[in-house]
């Protein structure tokens, strides 16, 4: 597989990890250094002024100097609020890397194409590298890359599911479209999952929840690096092509009963 | 006096700026950021930045997230 590289950056892994739902930060550390990623996504909420912290602030957890760290918009409903967080986010620590979400859905938490579509156009102007997690639509998916965006990130299946790819078919013409790295993200729940989104022709995955919630994240962590990279190997091993009709692996000739 | 911090009404103290609001709230500011009436002001800069009766104060952090 060619090199992936976004924004200038090049990514030995193509799994990239999401730090929600994780028991603890230590947890989450220790799921990090075994998954052999180099990019996280986190998120900015309202600091509880109620409550004494209940873990060490994230960012004391991870390495700036081995991990890309890409904030998501994650609650934001219109692009006014999501450009709002991207910028308090470049503010807060000089990121500007940002993972677009935009899900005003709260049911299905399906992201807005038409927000999306214009604080990409905003952000990528306002010198970000912009990430848009999208639905499974190869239109939007040209549209937001003509706008700006660094990579676009089409869904597996809803946020938090594990149901795996349901939108192959849509992912397969993105794919075969796309001039920026394709990053499969959200809904993938199994490490066979992710290898299909590598054989599909993804750059990378993006998973969180099923490796945060896993009986062992960081066995989980393990599990998903194994996968990604097995698919990356059979990719580059040059696998053959599907086909109708059966052909024998044995030979055809001297068989016993002749 | 009242502010509004994150979305809440409080009462406290009279402070001179924003540094101060921040202590007095019992924050540790090495790692938040903060909007007073909808701008962004850098860490740096909150010793500078006045807190008026009924501002709108947000203080935000990082947590995990997908």
């Amino acid at each position: 597989m060619k090199p992936l590289i976004i924004a200038g950056r090049t990514f030995r892994s193509r799994l990239f990890i999401g730090t929600g739902k994780f028991g603890s930060h230590a947890i989450m550390a220790r799921a990090m250094e075994a998954s052999g990623s180099e990019l996280v996504t986190i998120a900015l909420r309202r600091v509880d002024l109620d409550a004494a912290p209940a873990d060490d602030p994230i960012l004391t957890r991870v390495d700036r100097d081995r991990w890309v760290i890409v904030p998501n918009t994650s609650g934001a409903r219109t692009a006014g609020e999501a450009v709002r967080i991207a910028r308090l986010a470049r503010a807060a620590g000089g990121f500007t890397w940002v993972k677009l979400e935009l899900t005003p859905d709260l049911h299905h938490l399906l992201p807005d194409p038409i927000e999306t579509l214009k604080a990409t156009e905003i952000l990528a102007a306002e010198g970000f590298v912009v990430l848009p997690y999208i639905n499974a639509d190869p239109v939007l998916a040209k549209r937001l890359e003509e706008a700006g965006a660094a990579a676009v990130m089409p869904l597996g299946s809803p946020i938090g599911t594990n149901r795996g790819i349901r939108t192959r078919d849509m992912i397969e013409i993105i794919v075969s479209q796309a001039r920026v790295p394709v990053i499969v993200d959200a809904g993938l729940g199994l490490p066979s999952h992710a290898a299909e989104a590598i054989e599909l022709g993804a750059a990378a995955v993006l998973i969180n929840t099923a490796i945060a919630t896993a009986g062992d994240p960081v066995a989980m962590a393990c599990a998903f690096a194994g996968a990604v990279r097995a698919a990356e190997m059979g990719i580059d091993a040059g696998p053959r092509a599907a086909s109708e009709h059966a052909s024998a692996s044995s030979p055809l000739t001297g068989f016993l009963s002749e | 006096m009242n502010v509004l911090v994150n979305g809440k009404e409080r009462e406290v103290d009279p402070v001179a700026h924003l540094a101060d609001l921040v202590a007095v709230l019992g924050v540790d500011p090495s790692h938040v950021v903060v909007e007073c009436d909808g701008v962004i002001v850098r860490r740096e800069h909150m010793g500078a930045v006045p807190v008026k009766p009924g501002a709108r104060v947000e203080i935000i952090h990082f947590v995990g997230g997908g």
